[in-house]
């Protein structure tokens, strides 16, 4: 099982860090290739399992679109091939067309027919979220400045409680073949331990996961009270 | 009209202020945010002092108010200060309100003034300080202050929006490099500390802001703080003005050489941090035109408010409450490597949740994955007691960083924390607690020092 960080020494904003930490602590046998913004990928000459990429500042976005741009093809081509691609928080941002910040237009890698409206100079948006990825609930956290609108005719997740993609969208990221993009940051794959099962059973990976039990209670506990009809789901700078 | 508003404004202020003082609550910043609300533009309008010091950047922002009011004070000048922690808005109108008279004339000699980075571009040129003193830019919550490269961009707005402020900022933070371009700069940095520090899983810095390419630290102090270059585009730390360097081995005093010569000055406080605030104060005092003697024999009397600490000894076992602050990575951090360098054995009492009573409410987590909890993995940390409604959350980010299972012991009731502490066998007991947790914080050191003398009595009896 070979596994691709892309450039953890800016996407690891609002500990993203922590799917990979997880990963490694489920899969310890698989190879973890780290690529920094400087290097070519790995993914662009040899086969890998899985690529996955963090929430970054708005600043390294086009960077990093700088720096995949001329591996969209390949993107493409591994997508087509079922290989897992996960990006979380606004790393999301970059498989879309373009971003709208203020005056200005940001072109993205354009692979999905999408667009982000920045509104960074506005109040940042900040929630919990719940939803329903087929029959696995995903709870996660929202921080960002952006919303996306366009056309999502494969959503990731099926809003039960937050935001959507925007305000207006009850649905939340995107998922094509194994492409999984969503907005929801941070340590995505701790939070949803069964989605976290999903991914590595994709890659052949069978049995329990590390700290398992540990998981799941923690998982449960937040299920639970997401689902609860009293549970705030916006959350101000004090929580 | 604009003139009207703004003395209606001054002198609600004024009235409310005065009312607030007679009641005994002129910490509050109500006045302030009366004023506020009545002319948009007060902070504009009102008078300022004839020296206006703005304090911001993520850290030592307090620390450093703190002293440079106090300095200011002890050579004879009348200062308003907003030390009662209100750094936003209506906290710093209300330092101001304290300044002038009902006819907009100012009483006070000095305005020092903390203030929120967040907001900085707002109120910076409004205020238009003399000096703006900028300590470093760090990760905080990602829930207010998104990522450090926002707030440094804010604070470069800031400084854009008050270009006759002179600028002193910290040299060794490379993610200051570009704040006030337009301004009069004076920067301070440090030589290699020797400190050793611990690598973060979160860096702040790690790439050439100009460049992209791979950041090299020529040596590091502490977090993200340190001489740097770029192997690629050669950006480098800039010629640090004042340079703090020779800080003896008791940690009592310190060099600074500056164009003038080097001069030695106490130190207040032997924590690395505090070598660049006092280097930032020093900075300041010299760039007023006091002598180094002067500010020397000032720093000499001045002491830092340790309202973030409290030890005690309980039976030969000291008990230390500090505050870590839960939704921040690097205060966590840092913390947490300062107990995992303590040689002490220990028990540490780990409470950084935000909300201890409304389970319906929850709060994110993610900051825990920025946090080194494995720092915490040490021989020498003999149990962590985990208290709070995110218990679940805290246990599984100690198991992925390594700390056994048999170590961790959790509540989510933090009132049960002294039952389950048990001080055997440690030298030392630290209680880690939020920033906004301090009362609840010391209830539980309360709670854990009544059980351990209980214990001691018992002992004593046989």
């Amino acid at each position: 099982m070979r596994i691709e960080v892309l450039f953890p020494e800016f996407g690891n904003y609002f500990g993203d860090s922590g799917n990979i930490r997880y990963l490694q602590a489920c899969a310890p046998e698989a190879e973890f290739i780290i690529t920094d913004n400087r290097s070519v990928p790995c993914f662009a000459n040899e086969d890998v399992d899985m690529i996955y990429i963090g929430s970054m500042s708005e600043r390294k976005q086009e960077i990093a679109v700088k720096r995949l741009l001329p591996y969209k093809e390949r993107l493409q081509q591994l997508i087509e091939k079922g290989v897992i691609i996960l990006a979380t928080g606004n790393a999301m941002e970059l498989f879309g067309e373009c971003i709208n910040d203020g005056g200005e237009t940001i072109s993205m890698l354009g692979m999905f027919p999408f667009h982000t409206d920045r509104y960074i100079q506005e109040i940042r948006h900040n929630s919990m979220f719940i939803g329903n990825y087929n029959d696995i609930k995903i709870v996660g956290y929202k921080s960002q400045f952006s919303y996306c609108r366009g056309n999502f005719e494969n959503p990731f997740i099926q809003v039960i409680g937050g935001c959507g993609n925007n305000p207006d969208d009850k649905t939340e990221g995107i998922n094509y073949k194994n492409f999984f993009a969503t907005y929801l940051l941070g340590p995505l794959l701790v939070l949803n331990p069964l989605f976290a099962k999903h991914l590595l059973k994709l890659m052949g990976h069978s049995g329990e996961l590390a700290f398992e039990k540990e998981a799941m209670a923690a998982y449960n506990e937040r299920v639970e009270c997401l689902e609860d009809e009293g549970t705030v789901f916006w959350m101000d700078e004090n929580s | 009209m604009r003139k009207i508003r703004f003395f209606i404004a001054l002198w609600a202020g004024k009235l409310l202020l005065f009312i607030w003082k007679r009641i005994g609550r002129e910490r509050d910043d109500k006045p302030g945010m009366a004023s506020m609300r009545l002319c948009e533009d007060f902070l504009e309008q009102v008078a300022k002092p004839k020296l206006t010091i703005a304090v911001t950047g993520t850290n030592g922002k307090t620390s450093i108010s703190s002293m440079v009011a106090d300095m200011l004070r002890r050579q004879g000048m009348t200062v308003s200060y907003n030390d009662w922690g209100a750094n936003h808005h209506a906290g710093q109108a209300r330092c101001i309100l304290d300044t002038v008279s009902i006819f907009n004339r100012p009483i006070k000699d000095a305005a020092v003034i903390e203030s929120d980075e967040l907001i900085s571009p707002i109120n910076i040129p409004r205020i238009k300080p003399q000096y703006i003193i900028i300590n470093n830019v760090a990760r905080d919550s990602m829930l207010r202050n998104a990522n450090p490269e926002y707030i440094a961009d804010r604070l470069s707005k800031a400084c854009e929006g008050s270009t006759d402020t002179v600028v002193i900022i910290n040299a060794d933070d490379p993610l200051c490099r570009f704040i006030g371009e337009k301004n009069r700069k004076v920067y301070f940095g440090a030589e290699d500390l020797r400190t050793n520090p611990f690598e973060n899983v979160a860096k702040d810095f790690s790439v050439c802001p100009v460049c992209g390419a791979h950041a090299e630290y020529v040596y590091r102090n502490y977090r993200h703080i340190g001489k740097f270059r770029c192997t690629d585009c050669g950006l480098t730390t800039p010629w640090r003005d004042y340079f703090a360097e020779n800080v003896s081995d008791d940690g009592k005093t310190f060099t600074v050489n500056e164009k003038s010569g080097s001069f030695t000055y106490p130190l207040v406080s032997p924590a690395v941090h505090n070598v660049y605030n006092v280097c930032a104060i020093i900075a300041l005092m010299r760039d007023l035109g006091n002598s180094p003697e002067e500010i020397a024999k000032l720093l000499e009397e001045t002491r830092i408010t340790e309202f973030r600490e409290t030890h005690h000894d309980v039976n030969g076992l000291e008990v230390i409450c500090r505050v870590a602050k839960g939704q921040n990575a690097t205060a966590a951090s840092t913390v947490f490597e300062q107990v995992s360098k303590d040689p002490s054995t220990k028990e540490v009492v780990i409470m950084l949740d935000e909300m201890y009573s409304n389970p319906k409410k929850q709060e994110t987590v993610a900051w825990i994955y920025d946090t080194d909890y494995e720092f915490l993995n040490r021989d020498n940390i003999k149990r962590i007691v985990i208290g709070g409604l995110r218990e679940k959350d805290h246990l599984l980010r100690l198991l992925l960083a390594g700390v056994p299972r048999e170590k961790i012991f959790c509540t989510s009731d933090v009132n049960r924390i002294a039952d389950i502490v048990s001080g055997e066998n440690v030298d030392k007991i630290y209680i880690l607690h939020d920033v906004n947790a301090v009362s609840k914080g010391h209830s539980v050191r309360d709670s854990i020092k009544e059980k351990l003398m209980k214990k001691g009595e018992a002992v004593n009896a046989h």
